[in-house]
């Protein structure tokens, strides 16, 4: 027999700590565990007592947890900040990203459609679509699929991410630029205007079913 | 064995550890021992929490880590660093302030006894 770590594993993950922390904490108590067993049969014949008494010395998982769950030095943001990890920076990086795109598709339209110019050529009408749709639209269910994912492997308390993920749809749908490109006789425009609520509800489907699918077959799985 | 009471343990761990590597470099297990024996198994921790008070010990710089092949395993044996040999001066002088004024109050002496 050899003791299984995985609740210890999931007790750490849950608790906050760091993957690559925990996963050197096992790695240690693992060898530790296997010199406690050694040092235990060299005392006795029955290497399942050994086994016992090797892992009592080792501690119980809860005290073995606890330890390194109260060092804050080993915990995630997300649980440090959870505010600051599931709300702020997405929706900062959201924003950011969304400006430099729309600071990017301007100043390319700036290049080519010169004073005096006629229309413009087709490609610059499609890449000024491309970007507005992948700011609008990609960008925001990017973001909220990589929150998710880093919320489930790090075994994060489910309010955070979701209100992280409600957020950058919320960021999305309001913000949502839209670009009139110049023609030969009128100005280009941008404008700031939000989705209706069909917009909302097929964006926030999209961005939240990864993490709500995750955690769903997750519990499932661990409640079998 | 019963484990020490873990609130009358605060800051005791790291001294111990710095203290057993003032001495030579140890990995996990060798430390664990040497507790138990140096202290006469009067301070006995659930051997695998010193783990964690290694790791923090390294991330501040007390103590550095090397990882060596002995006897067909993989180690990670642990060294005192200079700022964890200033830092052990400084623990063991505020323990021994401690532990002199405890003292004090336990025979009787100082201003505990004119309460």
């Amino acid at each position: 027999m050899q003791a299984s770590f995985d609740p210890l594993w999931r007790q750490l993950l849950a608790g906050g700590v760091r993957r690559r922390p925990a996963r050197r904490y096992l790695a240690e108590l693992k060898d530790h565990l296997d010199d406690l067993i050694a040092e235990e049969r060299r005392a006795m014949n029955d290497p399942r007592e050994a086994e016992i008494r090797a892992l009592s010395r080792l501690g119980s998982f809860d005290m073995l947890a606890e330890a390194m769950i109260e060092r804050r030095e080993f915990q995630t943001w997300g649980r440090k900040a959870p505010v600051a990890a599931y709300l702020v920076a997405p929706a900062l990086t959201l924003v950011a990203v969304t400006a430099l795109t729309v600071v990017g598709v301007v100043m390319t339209v700036k290049q080519v459609h010169g004073p005096g110019a006629g229309d413009l050529p087709s490609w610059v009408s499609e890449f000024a679509t491309g970007m507005m749709f992948f700011s609008h639209a990609i960008l925001p269910v990017l973001l909220a699929w990589a929150l998710g994912v880093v919320a489930f492997r790090n075994r994060s308390a489910l309010i955070w991410p979701a209100c992280g993920i409600v957020a950058l749809v919320a960021l999305g749908g309001t913000f949502h630029p839209t670009l009139t490109l110049p023609t030969a006789t009128t100005h280009g425009e941008v404008a700031i205007s939000p989705d209706g609520v069909a917009g909302f509800a097929v964006l926030l489907l999209v961005a939240a079913l990864p993490y709500a699918a995750l955690t769903l077959w997750r519990a499932t799985r661990e409640h079998a | 064995m019963a484990t020490t009471n873990p609130s009358f343990m605060n800051g005791v761990p790291e001294l111990l550890v710095l203290r057993l590597l003032r001495g030579r470099e140890m990995y996990g297990y060798e430390i664990v021992q040497a507790i138990r024996e140096e202290t006469g198994e009067v301070v006995s921790l659930g051997e695998g929490v010193v783990y964690p008070v290694l790791h923090a010990l390294e991330r501040s710089g007390a103590i550095t880590s090397e990882r060596r092949p002995v006897g067909g395993r993989s180690r990670i044996y642990y060294a005192l660093s200079p700022k964890g040999a200033a830092r052990l001066t400084e623990l063991t002088a505020l323990w021994s302030r401690i532990t002199g004024a405890v003292q004090q109050v336990l025979v009787g002496g100082g201003r505990a006894g004119l309460v």
